[in-house]
């Protein structure tokens, strides 16, 4: 299959996207270069030829790539990547994406067809503004892991050891892979929280519905000290507040976006 | 002058490669309808009344992006005015609901667009349905 990639004025993709997307039905995959630049990239054995996709960008064209890709859903999402920042100061970006220019703190997670992705949904997020706030030191879990983006991120911040648990086995090899390939130690494990009690911790990072925070709350090990509870909408607040608060912790912090709230709990 | 941008024909010949429907209804309204798969990180179109405006989407992992596009010197106004916004929690496709006003001479035009969407996550796929409503506003 045919891949193009266009380099765009990132102040003219929307007039070229005119002209493209009719052309396109199926889509395309946009991504920020920097500022000024956007890529523009798209897939297709019938596309139209590179003369005639030079002449639609016209003077907003800075550059044209094209290689033929295998036709494959994976191979066309691993390429769209993605990069966001969390407080300033830590990165997460895919393979593909340039690495940071600031010298922010990077976390590498492969972009994947899935419910995990690459971790940006505002759940995570809030996991990862929180766990940015404490001081990392003894162990962590972070209970529902995904792509294995916070467990990774506590790890490249100084946490030891680190597990990751998830009930979907797909979530632990993604995280497993993606540990590697950050060159970090974290032990993945397939385990339902709603079977088994969380890992003995000092910091747990779960991001999971209510009723698995609720069952955590009542089997929480002694040793663990804070928790950063995500997963839970902000009309759950009081519920997930109240669950831990009987175990013996008391609300430190808190971000919410979307409609979603993220705790962050200390033992008193 | 704006019934134009109304037309069905026009509509009809522009949306067909998104496999949009254009129909005329009583009065000289434009009904539109069109269905999508679209996979994962990809931004297409999922509605267009050519003149005034494209509706693209782009499915994002658990998020979901808009871009409404003006067509027309006088862009539209865009306001939400209902929709679900977690599939887990509802059990139904994500929706969302727009009032579409175009401030036009010598008559505003006005348009309900409905969207929903989903999402089978193992396959990296979404399935997306447009249903949109356009007419003069005469005085």
């Amino acid at each position: 299959m045919r891949r193009v990639a266009l380099t765009l004025r990132a102040d003219a993709v929307e007039a070229v996207l005119d002209v493209l997307m009719p052309l396109l039905p199926q889509g395309v995959y946009e991504r920020v270069i920097d500022p000024e630049r956007t890529e523009v990239a798209f897939f297709g054995d019938g596309l139209p030829a590179g003369a005639a996709l030079d002449s639609i960008a016209g003077d907003a064209l800075l550059g044209r790539d094209e290689e033929e890709v295998p036709d494959s859903r994976e191979e066309r999402r691993r390429r769209a990547g993605r990069a966001w920042t969390v407080a300033g100061r830590l990165r997460v970006r895919s393979p593909d994406d340039p690495p940071s220019a600031d010298g922010a703190l990077e976390v590498i997670i492969e972009p994947a067809p899935g419910a995990f992705g690459t971790g940006a949904h505002p759940t995570t997020r809030g996991c990862l503004e929180l766990l940015l706030e404490l001081a990392p030191g003894g162990g962590l879990a972070d209970l529902g892991c995904g792509s294995g983006v916070v467990a990774i991120a506590g790890a490249r911040l100084g946490w030891e050891p680190v597990y990751a648990l998830d009930f979907d086995e797909r979530s632990v090899r993604a995280t497993e892979r993606n540990a590697q390939r950050n060159g970090v130690a974290v032990r993945a494990v397939l385990a339902d929280l709603r079977e088994i009690p969380a890992p003995p911790a000092h910091t747990l990072v779960a991001n999971l519905p209510l009723d698995v925070h609720e069952r955590i709350a009542g089997s929480l090990s002694p040793a663990t000290a804070r928790v950063i509870v995500s997963g839970i909408t902000a009309s759950q607040e009081p519920a997930a507040t109240a669950a831990y608060g009987r175990a013996g912790l008391a609300l430190r912090g808190r971000r919410a976006a979307d409609g979603w709230a993220a705790l962050w709990l200390e033992r008193t | 002058m704006t019934a134009a941008l109304l037309d069905a024909g026009h509509a009809a010949a522009a949306g067909a490669p998104h496999g949009q429907l254009a129909s005329a209804m009583s009065g000289g309204a434009l009904r539109l309808s069109c269905h999508k798969l679209i996979e994962d990180a990809a931004r297409a179109t999922v509605l267009l009344v050519p003149g005034l405006l494209r509706l693209d989407v782009r499915p994002l992992e658990d998020s979901l992006q808009v871009f409404a596009r003006a067509l027309h010197a006088v862009p539209p106004r865009w306001e939400i005015i209902g929709g679900t916004a977690d599939e887990a929690a509802t059990d139904e496709p994500y929706r969302l609901e727009w009032r579409v006003d175009a401030a036009l001479e010598p008559h505003p035009i006005r348009g309900h667009v409905a969207v929903t969407m989903t999402v089978d996550f193992d396959q990296g796929v979404a399935h997306f349905v447009t249903h949109a409503v356009f007419r003069e506003v005469l005085a």
